[in-house]
């Protein structure tokens, strides 16, 4: 009798089980709450024949109220009728500075044929509308006192950045494309094209074609922080273009533009393994 | 023995609630998805061929859910005109219900060896592509701050091969929207390949866009994307 006692109430508790695990929701997966995504792409090319890579690259959003950004990165390459190695990494991320960053290498050498050469273009530009910020950060660390009161003036800037390499028989080029808007505005662009071994022999020959690099930048800021009137307080403008077209043993430019918009004085230590 | 046919009954009861529990909740899926999940489906190929070839595969689901509509879209064609070469082929596909969602993963791995290299403009070859189309939609939740969330992913290859190999891998997840692809050729022909995303959230917007095309003897093509919208 009690045995049977005993196998009510085990029956009576799983079924109390079951019914409480059966009502039980699974909590939901949290969309992403604004864009932070991560793209990543690597390509490796060895290829005796053509080769053809293009690339666009395009993003727009809101910096929490204090600025409209816009980073945009577009590149091209054609190899045509010869040997070609080509690398490139790719990362763009919309969490963690740099924004973006590309390392590219390309190596060409023409047929013998006159049809053969290397076109390669590459453009990178940040676009930054602010609207300027007189009041603190944002989260706890905006209560610090270092960043209260802070006054970032309103400010439009546009700088581009890129290189190109056009009608190329022989070369080996690196180039370094970086960017940033979610932190203090930076735009780096830099290129090294030199010659590349060839023949049987593998002896050095000079990069022959016509190489270019250089920047632009284009930038308005207010001097107040005042949100309803926005006095010009200083334009900036700055352009650099390199070209060399014909043999050359060596061509380098590295050019950054940094924004006057400064980080704020908010600790920022967290996480430590992001 | 009035108090026995009680506790048959209550033990009865208790087996008919037990039941009916396991049954709703094999069909319902924990109540997360509003209509059925996507069908748990997976496919092995393995062929080692001499002579022409046709194989094609075409693939789309469509789920919506709590908050979340995901589409997937998927095809894959490899012909070998007719000839006496060598085709190997080893394919996975399988795609497998996730909590809001579905994991998809295809790996294909084709190879073709003419044996007698004909250097004329009608010689058999290896010709197909491949792609995978992703499209998720998760709708903004006030209560979590959480806005909507737009993904659109294309990613793919086409080859065109006197002789060589190709490899692909496509892989996705919802609901995250994770979606990564490789692909590696080596060979003589051409081969062409590429990754688009775009994304948007709020005022947000990102897109990505990739194409390569190689034509020629190419010992060495990798290329792998990924995108996590995290």
């Amino acid at each position: 009798m009690r045995k049977s006692g005993n196998i009510v109430v085990m029956a009576a508790s799983a079924c109390i089980l079951f019914i409480m695990l059966s009502l039980a929701q699974p909590v939901s997966a949290i969309p992403p709450s604004e864009d932070p995504f991560l793209i990543k792409t690597s390509t490796d090319i060895t290829c005796s024949g053509s080769v053809t890579d293009s690339v666009s690259f395009d993003w727009a959003y809101t910096n929490k109220n204090l600025s409209d950004n816009t980073l945009t990165n577009d590149e091209h390459t054609s190899a045509t009728d010869g040997y070609t190695e080509f690398s490139k990494e790719f990362t763009a991320d919309g969490l963690n500075v740099p924004n973006l960053h590309v390392d590219k290498k390309v190596g060409f050498i023409a047929n013998q044929s006159m049809t053969g050469g290397l076109d390669s273009t590459e453009d990178a530009g940040i676009f930054i509308a602010s609207a300027g910020i007189t009041g603190g950060g944002s989260g706890t660390g905006g209560l610090c006192i270092w960043s209260q009161h802070a006054c970032v003036p309103p400010s439009c800037e546009i700088a581009v950045a890129g290189s190109q390499l056009k009608d190329v028989t022989r070369v080996n080029s690196h180039t370094i494309t970086s960017m940033q808007t979610s932190e203090s505005p930076r735009l780096h662009h830099e290129i090294t094209a030199k010659g590349a071994m060839w023949g049987d022999n593998q002896t050095y020959g000079a990069g022959i074609g016509t190489v270019s690099a250089g920047m632009k930048v284009d930038v308005r800021e207010g001097n107040n922080c005042n949100n309803t009137v926005h006095p010009l307080g200083s334009r900036l403008r700055y352009t650099t273009i390199s070209t060399a077209t014909g043999q050359w043993n060596s061509f380098a430019k590295s050019m950054t533009y940094t924004s006057a918009i400064p980080a704020l004085q908010i600790p920022g230590q967290y996480p430590l393994f992001p | 023995m009035s108090k026995k046919i009680v506790r048959d009954m209550i033990l009865a009861g208790c087996v008919a609630l037990l039941m009916i529990m396991m049954i709703q909740g094999a069909f319902a899926q924990q109540g997360v998805w509003a209509v059925p999940q996507p069908e748990r489906m997976w496919a092995v190929t393995d062929i080692q061929h001499i002579g022409s070839l046709s194989i094609n595969r075409d693939y789309s689901h469509s789920y919506s859910a709590d908050r979340v509509i995901e589409e997937r879209t998927h095809s894959f064609n490899a012909n070998v005109s007719a000839g006496n070469g060598n085709t190997r082929i080893f394919d996975v596909f399988s795609v497998a219900p996730t909590t809001r969602g579905s994991q998809f993963f295809v790996n294909t791995i084709i190879g073709y060896n003419p044996l007698n290299m004909n250097m004329s403009t009608s010689a058999p070859r290896l010709i197909g592509s491949e792609g995978t189309y992703i499209g998720d939609s998760y709708t903004g939740n006030s209560e979590l701050c959480a806005p909507a969330v737009r993904v659109c992913g294309v990613m793919g290859s086409q080859f065109d091969l006197k002789r060589g190999v190709v490899h692909s891998t496509t892989s996705t997840n919802t609901p995250m929207s994770l979606a990564s692809y490789d692909f590696s050729s080596t060979g003589e022909g051409t081969v062409s390949t590429g990754f688009t995303v775009v994304s948007g959230s709020g005022d947000a917007h990102t897109s990505y866009s990739q194409k390569i095309k190689v034509v020629g003897e190419f010992e060495r093509v990798d290329y792998s994307a990924s995108f996590n919208p995290r």
